[in-house]
């Protein structure tokens, strides 16, 4: 790849653009403009969440912008009872201590990813620095943090209002929006967190959706199979906050294509249609043609050598570390 | 519907003398607040006025006096369930915090008091780009704000109709600073987005344990603590909060 370590582009021609940086699928940070999210990239670190943990130091220490499967905050009452106060995906962050509400005045803040997934972590001084100028990530997460406000007051609404099957179905509905397939990690229990019930309530809900074929629970995974029944449903809260939700995303993000991947892009914007190199364009002869191609392998023979290098100190970095852990074995075993 | 009104009206501030009823301009450094001053406008408030829809552009930002204002959220049926109130701790287009100006929830007078002090919303993004003492405030107000929403959420999703209303009274209470109020069971219902008989119970059985009295559309908050006993722990979680984060009641 001609990509440096710390995210830059190797400029390989002025006349071609490559777009060849990791992009992020939370939309948020992928709204960035160029500069501000190479600026960024130092500061972020990806980690993988499975289905109900907590997400480490959230609000406290961390802001996570979710990337797939989505994190649930919830209020943990003083006698122990939860509720699903918002739930953020890949449309935003979590643990700004503007929107992270009381933390210490009797009801704890508990964050849980649901499905597993990923996301990027940032410390809070960082993201504190960077939100006290004025840039485009501050506009994105005042944009965002509106809408957030949008759908917690609309959750104080319907919890206020309509029943438990209701609040199950939005949640249902919402969740596979998010997670972005009809099958995901669900016990009866993590629902029934989310939604603010009791577990047999719960219970009695899903039984009645499975009895029509709506859907199906087995060992802790549930499938939506008729969707179309679902939404039938629902209250009109589930469609409110479902667009919402989608006009407080950033529109920007059409000059980023593939917004949504976490590859990096292989195929440069602009290349040689006889050659597929992205390197000296225009191309006029063979000749040129052949050029670039020397260019564009010694870059990546140049890479590959250095990761060969990097490779091999990574390996006997680790082979010392188990060969004195041996060492060390042994000769607790003789003594 | 019976409306809930102060007992006096507020002395109108004196004409020419810089003078705030609402508590977060009253904490701002004298200086800071005359250079605002500038671009306040008093302007009276009229009960069930409607001070922005959902979704509405926001132009001015409300700093409220004494009174109430209900924060609410309109439903697809036609009715509304209370999410939040704002007194004379804070103001109302939160909206204009948070960047875009589009007011979340419909915000109208639910009791009335003071005159409010009017901003325009260019005048308020410009002392927050100052990054001040004002900046400091209505981030705080906003994060009491956020809070209490939250707790909404929660409370009206794990808390018995009861606890709610009981809640909802001493709230109300804190902010009448008095001990009888007009109050009618549909206003109370519309507002916790319950049904009225479920009021009209409640009320009976606090009516009984002696905690409030109730005739002909007034209540009567007879036994504070005992109203405070009967309310969920959200009451103390959102009185906590605001202690916390914004100034203090002189």
């Amino acid at each position: 790849m001609l990509q440096n370590r710390t995210g830059a582009v190797r400029p390989s021609s002025a006349r071609c653009t490559l777009n060849m940086i990791a992009q992020s699928p939370n939309r948020l940070l992928a709204a960035l403009p160029a500069d501000e999210y190479h600026r960024l990239i130092p500061e972020l670190h990806s980690i993988h969440l499975q289905d109900g943990e907590r997400l480490p130091h959230c609000g406290v220490a961390r802001v996570y912008f979710p990337e797939r499967g989505f994190c649930s905050v919830r209020k943990v009452m003083p006698d122990g009872r939860a509720i699903e106060i918002a739930s953020v995906g890949n449309e935003g962050v979590v643990g700004l201590s503007a929107l992270s509400g009381p933390a210490d005045d009797g009801c704890r803040n508990a964050y849980v990813q649901i499905g597993n997934g990923s996301a990027r972590f940032m410390l809070l001084g960082a993201v504190n620095r960077e939100l006290a100028q004025p840039g485009t990530l501050r506009r994105l997460v005042e944009r965002f943090s509106r809408a957030l406000l949008e759908s917690i007051i609309r959750s104080a609404a319907c919890n206020g209002r309509h029943t438990a099957e209701h609040r199950c179905v939005r949640w249902l509905l919402s969740a596979q929006d998010r997670i972005g397939r009809p099958q995901f990690e669900l016990t009866h229990q993590s629902l029934a967190l989310a939604a603010g019930l009791k577990m047999s309530k719960v219970a009695i809900v899903l039984r009645r959706l499975s009895k029509r074929n709506i859907v199906e629970t087995a060992g802790g995974m549930i499938t939506i199979v008729d969707r179309a029944a679902l939404e039938q449903l629902a209250c009109a809260c589930y469609d409110r906050m479902k667009r919402d939700r989608d006009e407080a995303l950033p529109a920007a993000t059409a000059h980023r294509p593939g917004g949504c991947t976490n590859i990096v892009q292989l195929v440069p914007d602009i290349v040689c249609s006889r050659c597929h190199s992205a390197a000296n364009l225009p191309h006029d002869s063979e000749h040129e043609c052949i050029i670039s191609i020397d260019a564009e392998m010694r870059v990546l023979m140049t890479r590959t050598a250095k990761l060969h290098a990097l490779r091999k100190t990574l390996v006997d970095e680790r082979l010392r570390v188990m060969r004195d852990y041996l060492a060390k074995a042994q000769a607790r075993l003789s003594s | 519907m019976q409306p809930l009104r102060l007992a006096e009206a507020a002395p109108s501030p004196t004409p020419g003398v810089q003078s705030t009823r609402n508590r977060l301009l009253a904490a701002l450094p004298v200086d800071e607040y005359q250079r605002i001053a500038r671009d306040l406008v008093t302007r009276p408030l009229r009960l069930r006025q409607v001070l922005h829809k959902h979704g509405d552009k926001l132009t001015e930002v409300y700093f409220t006096g004494r009174g109430i204002c209900s924060i609410t959220n309109a439903m697809e049926d036609g009715g509304m369930v209370e999410v939040a109130t704002v007194g004379n701790e804070g103001f109302i287009g939160i909206g204009a915090a948070l960047g875009d100006s589009i007011a979340s929830g419909e915000a109208f007078v639910q009791v009335q008091g003071d005159a409010a002090q009017v901003m325009s919303v260019e005048a308020f993004r410009r002392e927050m780009d100052r990054r001040g003492a004002f900046y400091d405030l209505v981030s705080r107000y906003t994060q009491a704000f956020v809070g209490l929403v939250m707790q909404s959420v929660a409370c009206n999703g794990l808390h018995s109709a009861e606890e709610r209303c009981c809640r909802w009274l001493l709230m109300t209470h804190d902010r009448v600073e008095q001990d009888e109020f007009a109050l009618t069971h549909e206003f109370m219902a519309m507002m916790l987005g319950v049904r009225r008989p479920t009021v009209t119970l409640v009320m009976a059985e606090l009516t009984t344990a002696g905690i409030i009295s109730h005739v002909r559309g007034r209540v009567r908050v007879v036994d504070r603590p005992g109203l405070e006993a009967a309310s969920c722990e959200c009451y103390k979680t959102v009185r906590a909060l605001y202690d916390r984060l914004l100034p203090a009641a002189h």
